[in-house]
């Protein structure tokens, strides 16, 4: 029973009128005096009850209501109030890929749930808000009772990305100094600095483990427009001696090669394959087993095989003759009044002397445009541009290219972007901008490189296939896709389907924020056309079983007195609505009353 | 209408003048009248024979009855009279309850109407107030439908007020009339049953043809008015009842006076004689020429 109070007691002495008004009540008023004709007929009437002090008094509604809305009053004036205490506490939960990791009695991430299950108290004002840590802290439930939050911690499955030591000691010290829970139970794998503030209770999930890994895996052509595909791979031994590794790659269910390499103790090797058989997917296993089964496997899918559609928005379309005959390129031309953002469904876009009013949702490249746009903030540089002056070297949109042979006709330079990072400089400015937003590559270019002529302007040719296979994704040094990061959704797609087989209607342009899971997505286009995208753990700190990162927390640890979550809950409106209740019934009563009263004399 | 009620129109005079006085005996009267008496007279209704005897008038001996026995008789034939009406008003306090109800005024109405229907078929009126205060009417018998307007003139200085003493007063009344005749008791019977037994006994054993007429007020009947706790003062003996009166109690009340107007109904039937309830709420008019035969009048 919750403990119950009045806010002004004092008030209670009003109760003192009831008795009152009862004694009022009995002792009743003075009956009216009526002379009437005779008292004859009246005689076989019930007496009053001051005649009859043993009988039971006349029973009249309206007192009995006014009686009661006075006792009401009195106690909305002492405000009564119930006091609720409450115990508010906040569980998180390692869900992250290394929670994978098996123990002997299974995973850590069973350890860790049945340790949490265990540690809840049993108080019945005990409310639960539970968290996970993987791919980002988030807040899975709550606030929920005991009883539901274990159904809940049942519930909750690892996920195979890893978790952000830094977002993760972040929520903690949220949950802690934020002064919302009275205590905080964590469970992970990962050791936790100290010392611990006051109120949280961190459970370690696991001990240290040999490990060995596979940190990335990709599956790439030589150079744009060649069909060889070559594949490379990194492992890493996340143990106390040295390991030989070997990787099996194996596509459609058969094996198609194998290598090995001697990796030292925490180290990270290399595993490359000059060439590998034409596949869709291409499905990469680490040797020898251990007790982390997610990093020992990985997925790779190999550049897109179909063709790239480049949609050419410009005033004069000829210049796109050349870029036709490019393999894997398909070109369609617009002029820029027909463009459309949500038109141009391709995955690469080129602008020549013209910009979009906004930035396009796929890699773009601007050729020459012109000066002061809102959407990329390109401004050019004033005066006449009269030379290359520098390049950046190593860098894919530069490798060999010979800058000295290049002529440039009638150059413009860009001035500092805010953006974008300059890879060519000429004696004003910036010839060439790269740059990435919201997960798509964008090229400016202050020069025009088109019509594509080939070995006619070899150097030219060089630095336009360079730009091409660049914002295509081609020679990307990206490892893939990664759990948990997500990604934008390429042009042309309406639909994923996860590796579970669990479809998902995307649009194209936003991110894509489910891709926690290992494996091969397929992106389905109109017409069914699929496009599959691998993603990996990848991350080589997740599978570091025996050192895993730190979660430091930058709480204070002094003493800090625990937040009060009773709850006073006052009475008094309830009470002043049954006052209004009652006494609208008393007032339709009365008015009913003297309604059937009129009628009778009338 | 020269100081009459308000209720006596030309045509609800024309009406009563249309109606007479009706008794279920023959009573002697002071006058030549259009009602048979007990005496001899020279109407036409035979009433009897005798042996002729000298002196007598040849024109009344039944020649037919000489031829069969040989004997001479003389037929003798009622006498016509006049009527003597007397008119019992109550005006005791209780008349006076619910004041406005006005039951007095009512009660006067009906008088005046009655003894116009008497005056203007010949017949002489007494009117006797019981109880009341003001100027008492003498008690003379007055003839003539012009008299009625000094019956309202005196009548309309009459208040209601004091007790009553129903079958004592009666009697006072009663012992001081010489001859029998046709009464009229007007009063709301506000009184204990043994008292109205009494008094309306008292006719009887006076052969007189009586008639009750019983005014309640309308209000007084219903008793709307009446809502809550109340102390109710008799206006007669100023005894005092302490009651709650709500809907249940008021239609008890109600079913009370209406029993004990069905006991005096019963009561006067039982001992030949008429009686009529008049409510004042009803229309004054309307009950008068509905309940003729109930009056003891005829057409």
């Amino acid at each position: 029973m919750p403990p119950m109070g009045f806010l002004y007691p004092g008030a209670l002495i009003f109760f003192a009128l009831v008795p009152l008004l009862v004694i009022a009540y009995l002792v009743r008023e003075r009956p009216r005096a009526v002379m009437v004709s005779s008292v004859l007929g009246y005689r076989a009437l019930r007496a009053l009850k001051s005649e009859r002090p043993w009988g039971w008094p006349r029973l009249d509604w309206l007192f009995l209501i006014e009686l009661l809305i006075l006792s009401l009053a009195v106690l909305a004036i002492a405000e009564p109030y119930v006091i609720h205490r409450r115990t508010p506490v906040a569980v998180v939960l390692d869900n992250s890929a290394a929670m994978q990791a098996g123990v002997p009695a299974g995973t850590r991430f069973e350890a860790a749930r049945h340790t949490l299950e265990r540690a809840l108290p049993d108080q019945s004002d005990v409310t639960v808000t539970l968290y996970t840590t993987a791919p980002q802290p988030r807040q899975v439930a709550g606030p929920i009772s005991v009883a539901q939050a274990r159904r809940a911690l049942d519930r909750l499955q690892p996920v195979d990305a890893p978790q952000s030591a830094v977002s993760v000691a972040k929520l903690l010290g949220d949950l802690i100094s934020g002064h919302r829970f009275t205590q905080c139970f964590f469970a992970t794998a990962d050791p936790v600095s100290q010392p611990l503030p006051p109120g949280l209770h961190v459970f370690r999930a696991g001990e240290p483990l040999p490990n060995f890994a596979i940190g990335s895996f990709a599956v790439g052509g030589a150079e744009f427009g060649s069909g060889a595909l070559k594949a490379r791979l990194t492992v890493a031994n996340f143990s106390s001696h040295t390991q030989n590794l070997e990787v099996e790659i194996a596509a459609e269910g058969k094996m198609l090669a194998k290598a090995q390499t001697r990796v030292g103790p925490r180290e990270i090797g290399a595993v490359d394959f000059p060439t590998l058989a034409p596949s869709s997917v291409y499905r990469a296993d680490l040797k020898p087993a251990d007790a982390f089964a997610l990093d020992n496997v990985a997925y790779a899918t190999p550049p897109s095989g179909a063709e790239i559609q480049v949609l050419f928005v410009s005033p004069t379309p000829a210049d796109a003759a050349g870029l036709s005959s490019l393999p894997q390129l398909k070109v369609r031309t617009l002029a820029p009044e027909q463009y459309a953002p949500a038109d141009a469904k391709a995955d690469l876009l080129i602008f020549e002397y013209g910009m979009p009013k906004e930035l396009p949702a796929a890699n773009a490249l601007i050729v020459m445009p012109p000066g002061g746009n809102e959407a990329f903030g390109l401004r050019l540089a004033p005066g006449v541009t009269a030379q290359v002056t520098d390049w950046r070297s190593p860098d894919p949109l530069t490798d060999g290219v010979n800058f000295r042979l290049l002529s440039l006709r009638q150059p413009e330079s860009f001035a500092v972007h805010p953006w974008m990072e300059s890879v060519v400089n000429s004696n004003l400015g910036s010839l060439i901008l790269q740059g990435k937003h919201q997960g798509h590559r964008y090229v400016a270019l202050g020069f025009n490189p088109f019509p594509y002529l080939g070995t006619r302007n070899l150097p030219m040719s060089v630095l336009t296939l360079n730009i091409l296979g660049y914002l295509s994704g081609f020679g990307s040094e990206d490892s893939g896709h990664r759990t948990g990061e997500p990604w934008i959704v390429p042009a042309g797609v309406e639909k994923i389907i996860t590796p579970a087989g669990r479809k998902i209607p995307v649009e194209p342009g936003t991110p894509f924020i489910e891709g926690s899971e290992q494996g091969v997505y397929q992106l389905i286009g109109p017409g069914a056309q699929k496009r599959l995208r691998a993603v990996n753990l990848a991350d080589l700190s997740a599978s570091d079983l025996e050192n895993p990162a730190t979660i430091k927390l930058e709480i204070g640890t002094g003493a800090v007195q625990p937040p009060d979550f009773s709850q006073r809950q006052t009475f008094t409106p309830y009470l002043i609505a049954a006052i209004l209740i009652l006494a609208a019934c008393e007032a339709l009563f009365t008015y009913r009353r003297r309604r059937s009263y009129v009628q009778a004399v009338t | 209408m020269l100081g009459l009620p308000a209720e006596f129109t030309s045509e609800f005079l024309a009406r009563l003048e249309q109606l007479r006085v009706k008794t279920r005996r023959e009573y002697m009267g002071q006058g030549k009248g259009s009602h048979l008496s007990p005496r001899r007279g020279s109407s036409l209704e035979f009433a009897d024979f005798r042996h002729y005897t000298p002196g007598d008038d040849f024109r009344y001996i039944d020649w037919s009855l000489y031829g069969r026995s040989d004997k001479l008789y003389i037929k003798l034939f009622k006498e016509e009279e006049d009527l003597l009406t007397y008119i019992f008003i109550d005006a005791s306090a209780s008349m006076g309850y619910p004041v406005k109800d006005r039951k007095f005024a009512a009660a006067i109405t009906i008088a005046l109407a009655l003894a116009y229907v008497a005056l203007s078929s010949g017949d002489r009126v007494m009117v006797r107030v019981l109880a009341g205060s003001g100027k008492p009417t003498d008690p003379v018998f007055v003839s003539g439908r012009h008299r009625i307007v000094e019956l309202a003139r005196q009548l309309a200085g009459i208040k209601p007020g004091g007790q009553l003493e129903f079958a004592t007063a009666l009697a006072r009344e009663l012992a001081a009339l010489k001859r029998a005749g046709k009464v009229f008791v007007i009063s709301d019977f506000q009184m204990m049953f043994n008292s109205i037994a009494q008094g309306m006994g008292l006719f009887v054993a006076s052969n007189m043809d009586a008639t009750a007429i019983q005014v309640l007020g309308g209000g007084e009947l219903a008793a709307n008015e009446l809502d809550g706790d109340l102390e109710v003062i008799d206006a007669e003996t100023g005894e005092r009842l302490r009651v709650s009166m709500g809907r249940r109690s008021r239609d008890q009340y109600k079913a009370t006076l209406l029993r004990l107007s069905r006991e005096i109904r019963a009561l006067c039937l039982q001992r030949g004689l008429r009686y009529t309830l008049y409510t004042t709420e009803r229309n004054f008019s309307d009950f008068f020429i509905r309940a003729v035969t109930e009056l003891g009048l005829v057409h």
